[in-house]
């Protein structure tokens, strides 16, 4: 397994608060990859930590065989998108304004839109189907078009790796699943990378190559949808008595259904 | 799409021309707010050299000098105003929130206690004490502001805000020892006049804005990004702490020099940014453009009144740019 990221030994935290501890981690490339966990688990302060968003206090994160503090934050954004969780964005701003942001890491001083600017924005806007948006304000859009808007803007970043914290969150079923769609598409047909943050463990199951199960700061399990998605796992995971199944439409390993594990049982 | 994203330009530019437009009226109104009115042949006279002597001198060394200052410390407060609040991400910042008219004032009331009487002459050494007095205050504020993970822009204001009110109280302590005519002008002072409008102060406080103008301008697109939110703004490539502490310097350094010759006003740098984010979006590109001409359209319609409404006396220009801001500012609140 090639890892375009990985995270050799960090620990991060806040001031004297360690959350994650010595923890090796990798992305593998060309895969779609989901970290979930239970609440507090340092889900998102890990996927802070590989995206530099917040300083690791010992190891290194190694971004396609470089180490990623060594490197200018503009040569990272060239490689790596993110998108944080529920980001804002300043009233007024339309949808193309925003995509037109994503190319700032290939922009140079004053940063007039060149033709391969103008290229990337459309493929974005096209990707997301976002085009009959794209004059629109944001905040007039809805949550599922807000979330492809901002998606949108993390592709005219043109990078090959995508990090996501949490894309799904405060959706309805059918624009996570959309978001979920949309994210394979880009993996199939342009190549990408993506690493995200997910709560909904049926959708990481159903769309992730590669799943990463984390439990106080420390990874419990790793592997295909089918090692991870397991009762065993979620057990261990989250301390859930959970059904698992094959979905019949996917053929992808399901939670039908789930109760909170008894005290008296394993541990 | 396009049609629409033409209509957002076209309206852009009209609303740009339209500034324009009223700015050189409002100048020229300005102009001929005095006892002495001038016609356009005059000025053409006056121009091409051939006016009267008497009417030249009150043009070239009385109403010029004092036009332009209000006008440009219109520019730089209200661009200032517009970056601290792009950076901040927050609507109600402003340069006066950092405290920076503050210190001012606190040295320019200090000067008067401890040394009017030492022969200094303050009309000269006051924009320097002023300028000296918002730069000192800055710095406090940026020291305490920052913290290991580096400059918070909120914690900024927070600490802004405290030093603040900490410095006004000195400075009231400081003017409760002065006469009533030394209480009178630091009173005035506080509450902002243009009271430093010379030609020497008129091509320093051109120069500085032209620069750091420019400055900003050239760096509009770090500040789009950097209204993302940190953690985007990171993502897309920006050294946030470094970016964040340069913008604020270039704003604080032209919120200064303001300062410096039209004493404590505040308001401007809150209100023009706003009209022009109404008015054109919130992309710096043509925001910080705008942000000019709003900033210079209100603080000589400003002036206009102040030398006007009860002439021959004159009301602080920052009370009258804080009695036309003010509603506006409300009717703005409760629309949104």
């Amino acid at each position: 397994m090639e890892a375009i990221l990985k995270g050799e030994g960090i620990s991060v935290g806040y001031q004297q608060n360690t959350i994650i501890q010595e923890m090796d981690v990798q992305i593998p490339k060309g895969q779609i990859t989901s970290i979930i966990g239970p609440n507090g688990c340092g889900k998102s302060t890990l996927l802070k930590a590989l995206s530099r968003m917040m300083p690791v206090k010992t190891g290194q994160v190694i971004l396609d065989g470089q180490q990623i503090a060594q490197l200018p934050t503009i040569q990272v954004a060239q490689k790596m998108a993110i998108l944080p969780q529920s980001p804002q964005a300043p009233g007024g701003l339309t949808v193309e304004e925003l995509v037109a942001y994503g190319r700032y890491p290939h922009q140079k001083g004053f940063g007039k839109l060149k033709s391969e600017d103008h290229k990337a924005i459309q493929w974005a806007l096209e990707m997301t189907h976002m085009e009959a948006f794209a004059q629109r304000n944001i905040d007039a859009l809805s949550g599922g078009q807000r979330q492809r808007a901002w998606i949108a803007m993390a592709l005219a970043q043109d990078t090959p790796l995508i990090l996501l914290d949490e894309p799904t969150t405060y959706l309805d079923m059918a624009h996570q699943l959309e978001v979920l769609e949309l994210l394979k598409d880009l993996n199939e047909t342009s190549h990408k990378t993506i690493a995200l943050v997910i709560h909904d463990l049926n959708l990481a199951a159903r769309f992730s190559h590669w799943m990463i199960a984390m439990r106080e700061g420390k990874v419990l399990y790793e592997g295909t949808a089918e090692a991870v998605m397991t009762r065993e796992v979620l057990a261990d995971v989250f301390s859930l008595d959970a059904y698992v199944d094959k979905d019949p439409w996917t053929g992808r390993p399901m939670c039908v259904t789930y109760r909170i594990k008894p005290v008296y049982s394993k541990n | 799409m396009w049609t629409k994203h033409l209509k957002k330009k076209g309206r852009q530019a009209t609303v740009i021309t339209v500034l324009i437009v009223l700015l050189f009226v409002a100048v020229w109104a300005d102009i001929n707010a005095g006892y002495r009115q001038i016609t356009l042949a005059q000025l053409w006279q006056i121009l091409t050299g051939h006016g009267e002597a008497g009417l030249t001198y009150t043009l070239i060394h009385l109403r010029l000098p004092r036009v332009l200052t209000s006008l440009l410390v219109g520019v730089g407060l209200a661009v200032s105003g517009c970056v601290i609040q792009g950076v901040s991400r927050n609507d109600m910042a402003e340069p006066g929130i950092l405290g920076i008219n503050a210190g001012a004032g606190l040295f320019v009331a200090g000067f008067i206690v401890f040394f009017s009487g030492s022969g200094l002459s303050a009309s000269l050494l006051l924009p320097f004490l002023a300028f000296a007095g918002s730069v000192c205050t800055a710095l406090v504020d940026y020291r305490l502001a920052l913290t290991r993970q580096g400059l918070s822009p909120r914690r900024l204001l927070l600490i802004g805000v405290a030093m603040s009110t900490a410095i006004s109280s000195v400075t009231t302590m400081l003017m409760l020892r002065m006469s009533d005519s030394e209480y009178a002008f630091v009173q005035n002072w506080l509450s902002g006049s243009i009271w430093g409008a010379t030609w020497p102060n008129v091509v320093m406080l051109f120069t500085g804005l032209v620069l750091f103008t420019g400055f900003v301008f050239y760096k509009s697109r770090t500040l789009n990004v950097l209204t993302l939110g940190h953690q985007t703004a990171t993502g897309l490539g920006v050294s946030v702490s470094r970016q964040t502490v340069i913008l604020l310097g270039a704003a604080i350094a032209m919120s200064s020099l303001c300062c410096a010759v039209g004493g404590g006003l505040s308001f401007v740098g809150l209100v023009c940014p706003h009209l022009a984010r109404r008015l054109v979006g919130p992309n710096f590109k043509i925001l910080i453009g705008t942000t000019v001409l709003t900033g210079a359209l209100l603080m000589t319609v400003s002036d206009i009144i102040s030398r006007t409404l009860l002439s021959p006396n004159e009301i602080s220009i920052g009370i009258v740019a804080a009695v036309i801001g003010a509603p506006y500012f409300l009717y703005l609140l409760i629309r949104s």
